[in-house]
Formats: C-alpha cells, sequence, structure tokens
C-alpha cells in the first residue's frame, strides 16, 4: 500500500473492538512508538470502559494493563486496550494493544489515533522522503 | 528494539560530536542537545532573553502541545559513508530517561530512502542522488 | 600491559580499547564518552576508549572540553519506552 508522505502522515484506519464495534479514524503512523494511541472516549466507545478509569486505580487493581512511558512532559502512563482488529487499507492487524494516555492530545491536533510498533510489528515500511511516499506491505 | 546509528556532527568551529541516533520519519527536523550544539559552536543557543526572540525560534507540535526551540543549520553530518551538508537542527534537550541525545528527522532523511523490517528488525538505509523534488 | 607499580592500564586510570558491546556491558546505564578507535565498513565505531562516564548526560558533557572529536552515547535500554 502506497502513502504519500504528508506532513503529518496521515492514513484512515478502521478499528473494531468488542462486540464488533467499528470506527474509522484518521491516524497518524509513528515510526517508533511502542504501542498504539487512542483517545479515551474511542476506547470506551469500541467496548472498553476500563478505559474510563483513573490511571492511578488501574495501577491499584491492574498493574500490567499500565505502562510506563516517557514523554516530552515527562514521564506518563497509559492504561492499555486491546484491539480486536486494525486495518488499514489491505493491511490488517488481529489483538492490536493500545494504550490510553493519561494526559489527552491536544485538540489541535488533525488526528485520532496513533499506528505505533503494536501495529507495525509485521510490517515492511518503505520511506523515500525525496519522492513522497511511504509504502506499507 | 529502536533503529539507531551513530552519526557524526561537525559544526561551525569545526568540532565533531558524534552519537547514537534515534531515526524518526515522522519528526520534521532533527534534534540535537542545547549543550552539543553550543559545543559545535552555535551559541545563540545560549540567549535566555525572553523579551528578545531570536529570528529562528520555532515552535513545534507533540503529542502533548506545543514546544519551542532554535534552530541551527549544522555544518556537516556523516552518516556511515554518507555525508551531508547543511542541516537543519532543533537544539532541544530529549528526556534523559530515553537514552537518546539526538534525533533524525526529515530534514536529514530527505536525502535518503529508508526500509523498515520489523519482523526481521532491520533498519536499510539508501542514499539519494539527485534534485530534491517538492 | 602493566606499569612498574603493578598496576594495568585500566587500573591506574589509562582508558583501554574496548568492543562497544564490552563498553555497554562495563558501563551499563550510564552516559559514556568514547574515543572511537575502530569502525566498521559502514564508519559505524567497533572499538572505543572510555573516556569519561557518568549517570547524568550534562554532567558528562562538563568533562569533555578538552576532546574536540569525541562519541557520545547512553550504554543501556531506556527506563521507559519513550513516546515522543
Amino acid at each position: 500500500m502506497k502513502i504519500r508522505l504528508g506532513n503529518p502522515l496521515l492514513v484512515s484506519a478502521r478499528l473494531e473492538g468488542q462486540y464488533g464495534i467499528v470506527r474509522e479514524v484518521a491516524s497518524l503512523i509513528d515510526f517508533n512508538a511502542p504501542y498504539c494511541v487512542i483517545l479515551r472516549q474511542d476506547a470506551i466507545d469500541l467496548g472498553y470502559p476500563h478505559a474510563a478509569n483513573r490511571h492511578p486505580d488501574e495501577e491499584r487493581t491492574r498493574p500490567d494493563r499500565v505502562p510506563v512511558f516517557t514523554s516530552w512532559q515527562g514521564i506518563q502512563r497509559g492504561i492499555v486496550v486491546r484491539l480486536n482488529k486494525v486495518t488499514v487499507g489491505p493491511v490488517v492487524a488481529s489483538e492490536v494493544d493500545a494504550v490510553v494516555l493519561e494526559l489527552q492530545h491536544p485538540r489541535f491536533h488533525t488526528f485520532d489515533f496513533v499506528l505505533g510498533r503494536t501495529f507495525l510489528a509485521n510490517c515492511k515500511l518503505t520511506v523515500d522522503v525525496k519522492k513522497g511516499y511511504v509504502n506499507m506491505r | 528494539m529502536f533503529p539507531t546509528v551513530f552519526v557524526r556532527m561537525t559544526g561551525r568551529g569545526g568540532g565533531v560530536r558524534e552519537f547514537r541516533a534515534l531515526i524518526d520519519p515522522g519528526a520534521e527536523y532533527c534534534v540535537i542537545p542545547k549543550v552539543d550544539a553550543f559545543f559545535l559552536g552555535f551559541s545563540e543557543i545560549a540567549n535566555d532573553d525572553p523579551t528578545g526572540q531570536a529570528s529562528n525560534n520555532l515552535t513545534f507540535a507533540t503529542y502533548n502541545g506545543y514546544g519551542k526551540a532554535i534552530s541551527i543549520v549544522m555544518a556537516q553530518v556523516e552518516l556511515g559513508r554518507m555525508s551531508f551538508k547543511k542541516v537543519e537542527f532543533l537544539a532541544l534537550d530529549i528526556p534523559q530517561v530515553t537514552g537518546f541525545d539526538v534525533i533524525l528527522g526529515r530534514s536529514l532523511l530527505q536525502f535518503m530512502k529508508l526500509e523498515f523490517d520489523y519482523p526481521r528488525a532491520t533498519l536499510r538505509i539508501e542514499e539519494r542522488t539527485g534534485e530534491l523534488k517538492h | 600491559m602493566s606499569s612498574t607499580n603493578g598496576l594495568s592500564s585500566e587500573e591506574e586510570g589509562v582508558p583501554v580499547e574496548l568492543s562497544i558491546s564490552e563498553i555497554r556491558r562495563r558501563h551499563k546505564d550510564r552516559w559514556v564518552a568514547v574515543v572511537v578507535t575502530k569502525r566498521d565498513r559502514n564508519l559505524q565505531p567497533v572499538k572505543g576508549k572510555v573516556v569519561a562516564e557518568d549517570l547524568d548526560r550534562f554532567l558528562l558533557r562538563t568533562k569533555l572540553g578538552a576532546y574536540r572529536d569525541i562519541c557520545i552515547f547512553y550504554a543501556g535500554d531506556p527506563i521507559y519506552l519513550p513516546l515522543l
């Protein structure tokens, strides 16, 4: 699948959660993000009510679901939800872990989801900045 | 675990610093720590006057909001056998716990073709020749 | 190689040439400054001599005033995964 290299690098992704609920959202491809990143409300809508929990509370009961990250703002936590399926064009990945970050990303961002390594783990990506495309397969 | 390479940078005064850099095609600019930019001859990094903003002061966006950094032009950047002149960097301190000092973004990667093979955990870098097309 | 007082070069504080993997093992989770002595065909450092090391990257820089050409890296894995 060939994607035009915009700034930011955006694609449309279909997220399938519990009970067959689907959301199609604008997504940023992040080559180094260890997890995908999802908005809290989307995670709740897709059937993961624990995404609404406060991070310290979730960490107390399910520490395995609260990984810790370094961001530009410092150390922050995320609550992991396991999406049944994530589809970008012909590329499909099942059982994809995504995190709801403690700090929601600002409203000015034009994307609602970040495709990280939990999705890209089975992909081969070719980036040609000069020609202006990313090839994903 | 992360795509990294050693990269050598030559600044204004001829000083050289070599770092293990993170390759990130999603980043618009390359990033270097402020203290190293200062060592490499970019004294404008030390300007902390809030009233007199440098003309090369840039605002950038991240997942958590905006940030500001000074833009500098590195005299030379060597990546393996490839050498590039006049590469734009932002002088910015990445959180120390990440273990990285330098990020290579599109201001340098525009001269290359990259292949990320995640299943095999390999990265292939190929130099691009010819003129830059927008 | 040892000096007349019986100490090895490393014990005397003279940097010893080590492979990068050995440097990462010996100085785990610390920032190191290395003078590179050998490179591979991609000109990536293979061996070097550690001239300074510190837990803090900025304190490490204060020790590098004498070096015009130096290699700096973190000899460890990120404590927390970066999400930048």
